[in-house]
């Protein structure tokens, strides 16, 4: 139901009210109540649990005592870090390739090794909706915290296990890890250039099997909460395999392989679909005099005119009606043949231009384009900062940081990002104690032994 | 001489000084590499990543340098003219924890070592005790 | 640009392997030879979630019903098969004529297409997505069709709909006005880059205009230095991870109604924004020192070892993110080469983990890597890492891919029999579970096939109205 003083607005207004980012704090959380353990490492187990933890589940990250987990000792090229490592390792730092995988969460170290931290997983289990673990398949079912174990404390339990090739199967004893993911599911073999244009397999510059692969693990986990509370009462065992995700994502080349047999390759930055739908390389660099080599760089546009009225306009734009005339339907232009032919003279056109005078030349002429944007340029736009996508964050350890939002935007019980992450071990008391009963001097005990 | 048969990594038969050619840039390759030790130029040729021959000593300008080099006791060369220019981030590029203290607009951001005196719990003083 | 493309006339005939060509290796040869104590976690786990006692199981999303009212547009369609998957009804509303991709097909090749018993052609991208939905056609554009939409409201748990911003609005359809109809409706927007906000009327449909704009392509590809260029992923990145991104905000709304809420809400997702949230830490750098993320084809700028290199027939992933694996990959090198293990690990800059990420180390790394795997196929590279537990894969090809025996045994990819479309091959839901495992139970519906059916059902239509709407061009 929509308040009364919201009706009247014009639709970008009305967006901008009930999607304020300013107001999320006053709006109540999904997951309020909703306890989440996560025993994960590197980046697909721990951005399950972020997404949840963004929805305001109460998340406890559980990492090996004194060096955390190993994504802490990543960061590119070896030179930014945010100190301390814990309060114990105030001389270390975590390096940002563990940033963004870990928002919001409670911090607790444990060493699985010991019996006593056994008993404390159990405990935390008995009270626990959520467990997201990615250790070896069957580890925590031999060290007796897996999910058979886990069911008979807590039958109401969702256990999302998450890896690489699955618990059962041929491949059951074998690591993996992202790029692996994309690189047996075929994500490398349609990515770049062919290698007649000079071109090799490409990955996809992010973590995205890991990264993607937590986002549908968080989503079977929520569609379970929903079945459990409203439907059956039921906990869960879910098994998410990375190398399957990667292929999920190439079905409709599998489906074509199924038919016709087809091995499909790499065709860079143009679209086997659709044409003109690729990126251009513009002629000139934006920003020549800057020190920056990012910057230095020549420009990248992408242009989007496959309906016919807009190839006509695109060919008028760059004075070549004659193409309009060879070209005149989309079937005439989708072809390969045609499209190795088009587009070196639309980039013809755009030698002597800066991917913005490209931008802007096409905007002129009402046909759809994207200059080729760095982090520099996305981070400056005003955009997302006003979507809450990026933000400053003020962290209560780390400071002035500039982070990622949640992706999405809810109009009434909107994700938000309360922290960045915590040092190792920063919230053992506080978990220990609340959670799992004990005393100070108990606590104190443990970190003696070196157990948390 | 440990390298002397090896392909991808080059041993300068002169200085002994080890040129690594990154298989980027040098998988399948024809030409002329420098060595980042003595500027010796070299003819030389690689196919899938196998040398054709053993490097020929010949003159004139290079067509590439190695993507990296060192000595035989690990003492890297990463002067810009001798090996190949790194990726770069930043016009000044580091390649080791760099201390920050201010985000890039000025703000206060824990970004340096510090010690234990410098903490109060897991926290750095100058955010628990407010600045 | 290269001239030596072959050109479209002289396409070579390709033999169609039957699927599998070889079979799926059978319980009794995976297992063979393992100790019983150490398969009986194995057997568990396969006895709870093998996809072939799906059937027995229920469905988590049974009873939602979902209103995919995208068109044109990847992200959308993408999004919906999450709740079809796991059971709900997902009704696709497309367009009289049917949604533009239906007609999609690589480079426009006809023989490309699935044809349907009605003589349909429809394209494989479609298809893939179209899975456990059901089609009804419906032109929003009319006076009546919003006002049958607005019948068929009252009874739909989440609609999506990727109109440009605020055109539902200006129709009299969109969230303000619909949950007047229903609250408890939960309204879903898609997009590339959104629908308010400065960059709101720079709309683009497809991938990869999300790409360009938020940050990837410029950072995929080899830098120039090794001669590369930004690169866009070659199937539509943005439009898969903002979808997923997109279900989870819709599934958090319908859980928060039935858990307290009591209402709907709107809800609003992009493409571009699903990758910023998980594009690393692309962001935090930026914010720090003012670094832009530099592209560094097929290595990593944070991990070491953790690349794609090539190896004698193709590209061979190897990957050892700490210690234990670092040493355990030289051993295994060093088996061959013991000159190269002894030269890296005795190399004093290469001692901590953190030390070995600066680029000029990584070049160390990988060529003396390389120096190895020249030698070796992609097989005894695997072959030989494994065998130290470390985790390598040779760059596969979709035929490969669909070969592979892990895959064909645990029916990650599997054959849809359609009543539509016959034998497809297809690569199965990725949900997997013990209680409410996800499932494909056809790939497609022909445009409007379900027209009666639905009408019927939630709007009470009966005969003389739809034929009347059928020729008015509404449905």
């Amino acid at each position: 139901m929509v308040d009364k003083s919201l009706k009247d607005m014009t639709f970008e207004d009305y967006c901008r009210t009930v999607f304020n980012t300013k107001k999320r704090f006053d709006k109540p959380e999904v997951l309020k109540g909703i306890r989440a353990i996560s025993t994960t490492q590197y980046i697909l187990g721990p951005s399950c649990a972020a997404y949840l933890a963004e929805l305001g589940a109460e998340t406890i990250k559980v990492e090996l005592p004194k060096r955390g987990e190993p994504m802490r000792h990543t960061t590119p090229f070896n030179e930014p870090f945010l100190y301390p490592l814990s309060r114990w390792m105030p001389e270390k730092g975590t390096g940002l390739g563990f940033f963004g995988a870990n928002p919001n969460e409670y911090f607790l170290s444990l060493d699985f090794h010991k019996p006593e931290a056994i008993q404390i997983m159990k405990r935390l289990a008995a009270k626990t909706d959520v467990c997201c673990e990615n250790y070896r398949a069957g580890t925590f079912d031999r060290w007796g915290i897996g999910y058979r174990q886990y069911a008979q404390l807590n039958p109401r339990l969702i256990y999302q296990w998450m890896g690489g090739f699955g618990g059962w199967g041929p491949g059951r004893n074998r690591a993996s890890y992202d790029i692996l993911g994309q690189a047996q599911g075929g994500c490398f073999s349609i990515t770049g250039w062919h290698k007649e244009y000079g071109g090799m397999p490409s990955k996809q510059t992010i973590w995205i099997m890991d990264y993607w692969g937590g986002a549908i693990s968080a989503f079977n986990v929520l569609a379970c909460l929903y079945w459990r509370d409203n439907v059956s009462g039921k906990g869960n065992f879910l098994e998410y395999s990375q190398v399957h995700g990667a292929q999920r994502h190439l079905t409709d080349f599998i489906s074509l392989y199924g038919k016709t047999g087809i091995v499909p390759q790499r065709f860079g930055n143009f679209e086997p679909l659709l044409c003109v739908h690729g990126i251009l390389k513009c002629g000139k660099s934006s920003y020549p005099n800057s020190k920056n080599p990012q910057e230095q760089e020549v420009g990248f546009c992408l242009v989007s005119a496959y309906k016919d009225e807009d190839f006509q306009k695109l060919c008028k734009m760059i004075n070549r009606a004659d193409l309009g005339k060879k070209y005149p339907t989309h079937a005439d232009r989708v072809g390969a043949d045609a499209q190795t032919a088009i587009y070196p003279e639309l980039e013809k056109f755009a030698a002597d231009k800066t991917k913005e005078e490209f931008d802007k030349a096409c905007k002129a002429n009402g046909i759809l384009s994207q200059p080729v944007w760095n982090s520099k340029e996305v981070a400056a736009n005003e955009h997302w900062h006003m979507r809450g996508t990026l933000q400053w964050l003020d962290d209560p350890t780390f400071g002035d940081v500039l982070t990622q939002g949640p992706a999405y935007q809810l109009s009434d019980t909107p994700a938000r990002v309360r922290w960045a992450f915590k040092p190792v071990g920063a919230d053992n008391e506080y978990i220990l104690s609340k959670l799992c009963g004990y005393s100070g001097s108990h606590i104190a005990e443990l970190e003696q032994k070196e157990i948390i | 001489m440990p390298f002397k048969d090896s392909s991808l990594i080059l041993q300068c038969p002169k200085c002994d000084v080890i040129n690594y050619l990154d298989p980027f840039t040098f998988w399948n390759f024809k030409g002329k590499i420098k060595c980042a030790g003595c500027d010796v130029v070299y003819e030389y040729a690689l196919q899938n990543g196998h040398r054709q021959a053993p490097p020929k000593e010949t003159k004139g300008p290079h067509d590439k340098l190695p993507g990296f080099a060192q000595t035989k006791d690990w003492k890297p060369i990463t002067t810009p003219g001798k090996v190949a220019a790194a990726p770069q981030a930043r016009e000044d590029f580091q390649g080791k924890p760099i201390p920050i203290s201010k985000s890039i607009r000025g703000k206060v951001v824990s970004g340096k070592p510090l010690t234990a005196a410098d903490l109060v719990g897991s926290v750095p003083k100058m955010f628990y005790n407010g600045f | 640009m290269a001239e030596k493309w072959r050109t479209e006339k002289k396409r070579p005939t390709i033999k169609v392997l039957p699927w599998p060509a070889i079979p799926a290796p059978t319980v009794d040869q995976v297992y063979a030879g393992v100790a019983e104590k150490q398969k009986e976690y194995s057997l568990w786990v396969e006895s709870a979630v093998r996809q072939q006692f799906n059937a027995d199981k229920p469905e988590s999303l049974d009873g939602i019903r979902v209103l995919d009212m995208t068109a044109n547009m990847e992200i959308g369609h993408w999004c919906s098969s999450h709740f079809s998957e796991l059971g709900a009804e997902v009704i696709m509303v497309e367009p009289p004529g049917g949604d533009p991709i239906r007609k999609l097909t690589p480079f426009g090749r006809q023989e490309y297409m699935f044809e349907a018993k009605n003589g349909e052609k429809v394209g494989a991208r479609y298809l893939s997505e179209a899975r456990n939905k059901f089609s009804v056609t419906l032109n929003l554009e009319t006076e009546q069709g919003r006002a049958l939409l607005k019948k068929i409201i009252p009874q739909v748990d989440i609609l999506i709909e990727n109109a440009p911003p605020g055109h539902y609005d200006k129709l009299g359809i969109g969230y303000r006005q619909l949950s007047e109809i229903n609250p408890r409706l939960v309204y879903l927007w898609v997009g590339q880059r959104g629908q308010w906000g400065p960059l709101k009327d720079d709309v683009g449909n497809l991938d990869p205009t999300a790409q360009c704009s938020m940050g990837f392509t410029h950072g995929t590809g080899a830098p120039v230095a090794f001669g590369g260029t930004p690169t866009r992923s070659g199937w539509w990145l943005c439009d898969h991870v903002g979808g997923t991104f997109a279900a989870i905000g819709a599934m958090a709304a319908l859980y928060a109604r039935e858990r307290f809420l009591g209402k709907g809400q709107f809800v609003e997702c992009t493409a571009a924004e699903g990758v910023i949230r998980i594009i690393d830490y692309n962001w935090a750098w930026q914010g720090m020192d003012g670094s832009i993320r530099p592209r560094y084809g097929n290595w990593d700028l944070a991990i070491n070892i953790y690349a794609v290199n090539p190896c004698a027939d193709g590209q061979i992933m190897v990957g050892g993110g700490h210690d234990r694996l670092w040493f355990r990959i030289w051993r295994t090198v060093g088996k061959d080469k013991p000159e190269l293990e002894q030269h890296i690990c005795e190399d004093p800059k290469l001692r901590v983990v953190t030390d070995r990420l600066p680029h000029y180390m990584q070049v160390e790394t990988y060529t003396t890597l390389c120096e190895w795997t020249k030698d070796k196929t992609r097989n005894e590279a695997e072959t030989a890492l494994q065998e130290e537990e470390v985790a390598s894969g040779g760059v596969s090809f979709l035929d490969e891919v669909c070969e592979f025996p892990h895959y064909k045994y645990r029916g990650h990819i599997e054959i849809v029999d359609d009543l539509n479309f016959g034998k497809v091959l297809i690569g199965a839901s990725g949900f997997i579970g013990m209680n409410t495992p996800g499932r494909i139970k056809w790939v497609g519906r022909t445009t409007g096939q379900d027209n009666e059916d639905v009408y019927r059902r939630l709007a009470g239509l009966d005969r003389e109205g739809l034929t009347a709407f059928k020729k008015g061009g509404v449905i």
